[in-house]
């Protein structure tokens, strides 16, 4: 596992069988979106397999992060990859919900949330 | 644009005048939360208007010209009000992202924005519980 946490933004990304796994903590905004960006593409790089986010410790995330998803995500399906958004806060939610993103985009895929 | 509505008293009225760095969007929603706090705002609210403000002040910095943006929040008895404003290249025009529109109606009770010379000016309101 790699980690690298500038600022008040953790990210640590975790090899696993089923592909990268990006576990990300603090608050994501305009920020520290840049840094979700670089570790999705670096992520994203190599490889076939889905890359997935941990967003269960994100305490804030707007819309500047939300627009960085769908980018890295649409990035990622342009190379045959995935991206899919795993566990996540209820703050998460609530934003994906209220933006519909967690319904209606080709970007990401939301897995069901194990609460 | 102004909190032009004056039959409700303003409690308490400051502005923070910031340079247009992302770094500083959490000093925005520090005060936001702080000013919702004494406040009856009850957490969803509060929450609301933290969100609100990282949204307008946000996109003051996407839109700037490289100036200052000026926050101006207003506690009323019955609403909180954050207008912010800054000076913007008019021959790159100004749209509200999608994204943020959503998200502003669905946290705040109402927003608006307008371009005015070579200023965007945008205002978040939150509405106060009754008593």
């Amino acid at each position: 596992m790699s980690s690298s946490t500038p600022d008040d933004l953790g990210l640590k990304v975790e090899d696993t069988d089923a592909g990268p796994v990006i576990h990300v903590a603090g608050e994501l905004d305009l920020a520290s979106a840049p840094q979700l960006s670089a570790a999705l593409s670096e992520a994203g790089r190599e490889g076939a397999d889905p890359v997935t986010l941990d967003l269960s410790e994100v305490t804030f995330i707007d819309s500047s992060a939300l627009r960085a998803l769908v980018l890295a995500g649409r990035e990622l399906t342009e190379k045959g990859r995935v991206l899919q958004i795993g566990p996540r806060s209820e703050m998460v939610n609530r934003v994906l919900s209220m933006t519909s993103l967690d319904q209606h985009t080709e970007a990401f895929q939301v897995l069901p949330d194990a609460g | 644009m102004t909190d032009s509505t004056t039959q409700t008293q303003t409690a308490t009225s400051f502005d923070l005048v910031l340079p247009p760095d992302p770094e500083l969007l959490r000093v925005v929603r520090l005060v936001a939360s702080a000013v919702a706090s004494l406040t009856s705002l009850p957490i969803d609210g509060v929450e609301g208007l933290r969100v609100g403000a990282d949204e307008l002040v946000s996109t003051l910095i996407q839109a700037s010209a490289g100036g200052p943006i000026t926050v101006t929040f207003n506690r009323h008895t019955d609403r909180i009000v954050i207008l912010g404003r800054v000076q913007v290249d008019p021959s790159e025009g100004f749209a509200l992202d999608p994204l943020t529109d959503q998200i502003l109606d669905t946290v705040v009770t109402s927003h608006d924005w307008e371009t005015r010379g070579d200023e965007v000016h945008g205002r978040v309101e939150q509405s106060l519980p009754a008593d």
